[in-house]
């Protein structure tokens, strides 16, 4: 039985009557989450993590519980494709995210490389972070406000909150949001490009 | 010996971090100067195409629903009988008027092969190959 059949959840019918109501603002949000979300895919570009999710919903596998936010439920499940196919770069047989240290990959026959260090973090984890902390600090740079707004944000914490802790009012918020958006436009897949 | 507690990967907090800061923008701000009908009509033809990427494989998980049904099907109705069951059965049938059969050449033949014979006429038996047998 598809998930979509389930009473709690909507129809194949009422999936597409529904999505083909978003409006353009909506759709905007989509895909400026959807290029977020692609990031580390290999291969996948936004619109392929949005596309995939649309046909997941549409096709019936995933389902959209009634009463759950379009937006949210498109995102959840761009989040949940996007986490899938991250775990299956690591386990996969090529890790596209190594970074090789060119002194270090002539030098050493070392055993241990590869293994996780005591706290549990590899090397290529170490590199990524850093990669992409950096890419996204280039986003940022030149705006202190938008660069701390995103950082705030990795750490879990809302525009709001930052706006609280920094006594911005409620119209400088909002104008450092939208400049945040703008500058994450551009986002591209990190571990591509690098 | 602990087990490091993972660190939450900074990309998935913020992609629950920066959707809620999307939501609470306005709709003119996420919009940023885009024309609205533009987008609108990209976003519908994705959907569209979606849409009908999802109709393909609705369609082919049926196909492969139905060939395994088919294969499972096939199996139940094959009959569970032993050679010596099977040459029993055909030693009787070889007295029926309805067959013609050897029953001479029941010795001579593998156990295989009698299993094999069993089974076409017990398709036989049950309408299967009746109009073939007809047309003859």
């Amino acid at each position: 039985m598809d998930l979509a059949e389930s009473a709690d959840c909507l129809s194949l019918d009422e999936v597409a009557a529904q999505l083909r109501s978003l409006t353009s603002s909506g759709w905007m949000r989509l895909r400026a989450m959807a290029r977020l979300g692609a990031q580390g895919l290999q291969g996948w570009k936004s619109d392929d993590l949005l596309n995939e999710a649309l046909t997941k919903l549409c096709e019936g596998t995933r389902a959209w519980r009634r009463g759950t936010h379009m937006l949210v439920t498109v995102k959840v499940l761009m989040h949940s494709i996007a986490s899938n196919e991250r775990k299956k770069n690591k386990t996969g047989p090529i890790d596209w995210n190594v970074v090789i240290d060119a002194v270090q990959a002539g030098a050493s026959h070392d055993d241990s490389l590869g293994e996780s260090f005591s706290d549990g973090l590899t090397p290529e984890h170490f590199a990524d972070g850093r990669m992409q902390m950096e890419y996204l600090g280039r986003l940022v740079c030149g705006d202190p406000d938008a660069r701390m707004l995103l950082m705030r944000l990795l750490y879990g914490h809302s525009g709001a909150e930052v706006a609280a802790e920094f006594e911005w009012d409620a119209k400088r918020i909002d104008a450092v949001r939208k400049r945040l958006a703008t500058r994450l436009r551009p986002l591209k897949n990190l571990r591509t490009t690098a | 010996m602990n087990t490091p507690k993972q660190e939450p990967d900074a990309f998935d907090t913020l992609f629950d971090t920066y959707f809620e800061e999307l939501m609470a923008m306005s709709d003119e701000e996420v919009l940023d100067g885009a024309d609205p009908a533009i987008v609108q009509k990209e976003g519908l033809a994705m959907l569209e195409n979606a849409i009908a990427e999802a109709g393909k494989r609705r369609l082919a998980r049926a196909r492969s629903q139905l060939d395994m049904q088919n294969d499972h099907q096939s199996e139940i109705a094959k009959p569970v009988v032993s050679a010596q069951a099977a040459r029993d059965f055909l030693k009787k049938a070889s007295n029926d008027g309805r067959y013609t059969l050897a029953a001479r050449s029941l010795a001579e033949m593998s156990d295989e092969d009698v299993l094999g014979l069993y089974e076409q006429l017990k398709r036989l038996e049950n309408g299967d190959g009746a109009s073939k047998a007809e047309a003859e």
